[in-house]
């Protein structure tokens, strides 16, 4: 993140200001929800204890809630840090490739595609020679893979506009929904139960290989987008606009369509859909810090592990001693937060 | 001197222009005029490298890429629709997007409010592009267009939403720019008389060709006028020896 006398460059002072008020604002009330996150779960583990097996793991006194904490606890609220940040990212992006208010990183069919990868392999019960227990995250993000090929070949002949995709988009997402519902009816009922518990989403499937895998193409994604952001920042004027200023939208399109795809998989393969996210957390960061991308980006990946991270913590306190599926809660989360914004926002353009 | 030789341009078949040229000197202003949809905006686009055409551009004899293009080119859309919540100093600094970094140094930004500054757009800065009048949006995008400094910038009707102060001082502007830095403009306008007024040269577009072009004294007249647009029109001397187009009632026959 760059500072704020470097940032004070792009809109009048105040304005920026305003902007980096609400991005560091968010930043203190993300960490203090992560801590949040992390002291709450089944186990009731007491709040000292806890912190203490955070602090310095050597010298507490209780060995299981250090195990609790290392192992269980800390690996699920990074891992919904980075899936929220992820998909929040994905999506303003893809609201930006797309033109469309109503754009997600799903729209485009990745992570139906993901579920049906996931689903055809619980249905076989198949599992990869070297790393067994990896079978379904990497099935889903191949399956994801492919449903991106999809898109991006018939874009491809037909010219990479804003409406070919969707149009490309939605037939994919289609195709794999459908193989997904078909998947889930051949499959006998415990089978099935397994394939819609993995389509929930579920902070209960992550681990630290998870959290490396998913937080590295975190980083990777946004590192790709960073040298395109004042290009998609033009993008926000139109294709033509764009063109105009010199920037080539086709290839732009192309590359940042890639990114999106790869973040979009890399948050949903391991912990199965999550919805909304990546729709609100680019409003919400697009109502705070405005189109400029070198602050919408990291507002939305903030946004993003914001609403997770409080869906993560409702998951825990919504039925005592078990921990609903994350994918249920997020809107509940999200939904209060964008009302009162929508109340108290001036803008009318997204 | 920026030449551009045998550009040719069909939608689905049918040819819009037809292996259009002309040489535009440096430091002058030329007016490109025309019917509704005889091809004037796409002339400028195909120029600017925007839509696919057959012919060359060329700058100081070089032929210049797409790339090239591109960069030294720049075209403000006809079009002033936006709806966008960028905000309009946001929107002026993207003139320069090329060489925008992760931090944007005070120079540039003096130099973008600058730009709003000529066209008295300062206080309207922080506002949304999409929260100003549909005039006030052409003068931020005019704003982009000066403070982006291309070598040769094609405008697509840059009056069109102004009034009659601002036609002035836009028009005034841009051929100030272009007697102080040598930059090459054109612009598609439907105006005669502000056209006679400001340009240098006029260019008559019809029927996909090139069907008049000079100076103002020398092609403006009732005939040329009739035969582009079908009209009967006056043209006359004011008093500041600026030459006026009154048209006078459109003419029943084939332009029909
Ligand atoms: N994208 C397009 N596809 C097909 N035909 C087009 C397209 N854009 C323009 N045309 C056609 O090409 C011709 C030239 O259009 P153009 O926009 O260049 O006209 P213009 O001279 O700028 O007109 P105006 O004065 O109304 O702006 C018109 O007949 C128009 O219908
Ligand atoms: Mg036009």
């Amino acid at each position: 993140m760059a500072t704020d006398a470097t940032l004070a460059g792009s809109a009048s002072g105040r304005q920026m200001a305003r902007r980096l008020f609400w991005l560091v604002s968010i930043s203190g009330l993300l960490a203090v929800a992560f801590i949040g996150d992390i002291l709450t779960g089944p186990a009731f583990l007491n709040v000292f204890d806890v912190l203490a097996a955070l602090v310095s793991p050597g010298t507490a006194e209780d060995p299981t809630t250090v195990i609790i904490v290392h192992s269980i606890r800390l690996p699920m609220s990074l891992m919904a840090l980075i899936v929220g940040a992820s998909l929040g990212v994905a999506g303003a992006e893809m609201q930006t490739l797309l033109g469309n208010p109503l754009a997600s990183p799903y729209t485009l069919g990745f992570s139906a595609a993901a579920g049906f990868g996931a689903a055809i392999t619980i249905l076989f019960g198949f599992a990869l020679p070297v790393i067994p227990s990896m079978t379904i995250p990497v099935m889903a993000f191949l399956s994801a893979g492919v449903a991106c090929l999809m898109v991006y070949g018939l874009a491809h002949i037909r010219g990479i506009t804003a409406e070919v995709m969707v149009l490309a988009g939605i037939a994919t997402l289609f195709l794999f929904q459908s193989m997904q519902s078909l998947v889930q009816y051949l499959a006998a009922p415990e089978v099935l139960q397994e394939i819609v518990f993995w389509l929930f989403g579920s902070m209960l499937k992550a681990s630290w290989f998870s959290v490396m895998v998913s937080g590295a193409i975190l980083l990777i994604g946004v590192a790709l987008l960073l040298p395109d952001f004042w290009k998609l920042t033009a993008l926000r004027l139109g294709d033509e606009r764009a063109a105009s200023l010199g920037v080539n939208v086709g290839a732009l399109r192309r590359r940042v369509f890639f990114v999106v795809a790869l973040l979009t998989a890399g948050a949903v393969a391991f912990v199965g859909t999550i919805g909304f996210v990546g729709l609100v957390a680019p409003h919400l960061a697009r109502m705070m810090v405005g189109e400029d991308q070198r602050l919408l980006i990291p507002a939305s990946a903030i946004c993003g592990g914001l609403i997770m991270t409080g869906a993560s913590i409702a998951s825990k306190l919504l039925s005592p001693g078990a921990v609903v599926p994350i994918g249920i809660v997020t809107a509940l989360v999200g939904v209060p937060f964008l009302f009162g914004l929508i109340l108290t926002g001036k803008q009318r353009h997204w | 001197m920026f030449e551009i030789k045998e550009i040719s341009v069909a939608y689905d078949g049918r040819t819009i222009l037809d292996r259009i040229g002309m040489g535009l000197e440096q430091g002058t202003f030329t007016a490109l005029v025309g019917p509704n949809g005889t091809g004037k905006s796409t002339l400028l686009k195909s120029i600017a490298g925007l839509i696919p055409a057959k012919g060359q551009a060329a700058l100081a004899g070089r032929v210049l890429n797409q790339n090239e293009k591109l960069k030294t080119v720049a075209y403000m859309p006809q079009d002033t629709g936006a709806q966008s919540s960028l905000t309009v100093l946001e929107v002026v600094l993207l003139g320069r997007l090329q060489s925008l970094g992760m931090r944007i140094g005070d120079d540039i930004r003096a130099q973008a409010i600058a730009a709003l500054g000529r066209f008295h757009l300062e206080a309207l800065q922080d506002r949304p592009i999409g929260a100003i009048s549909g005039g006030q949006r052409q003068l931020v995008f005019l704003a982009q267009s000066l403070f982006r400094a291309p070598k040769v910038l094609l405008l697509d009707e840059p009056t069109a939403a102004l009034d009659l102060r601002h036609q002035l001082i836009v028009l005034d502007r841009i051929r100030a720019t272009c007697a102080d830095n040598g930059m090459i403009a054109m612009a598609a306008m439907h105006d005669l008389s502000l056209a006679a007024r400001f340009a240098d040269r006029i260019v008559f577009l019809n029927g996909g060709v090139i069907c008049a072009d000079g100076a103002p004294d020398k092609v403006l007249n009732p005939e040329i006028l009739q035969q582009v647009y079908g009209v009967e029109a006056e043209v006359q001397q004011g008093q500041s020896g600026v030459l006026h187009v009154s048209p006078v009632r459109a003419l029943q026959g084939i332009w029909a």
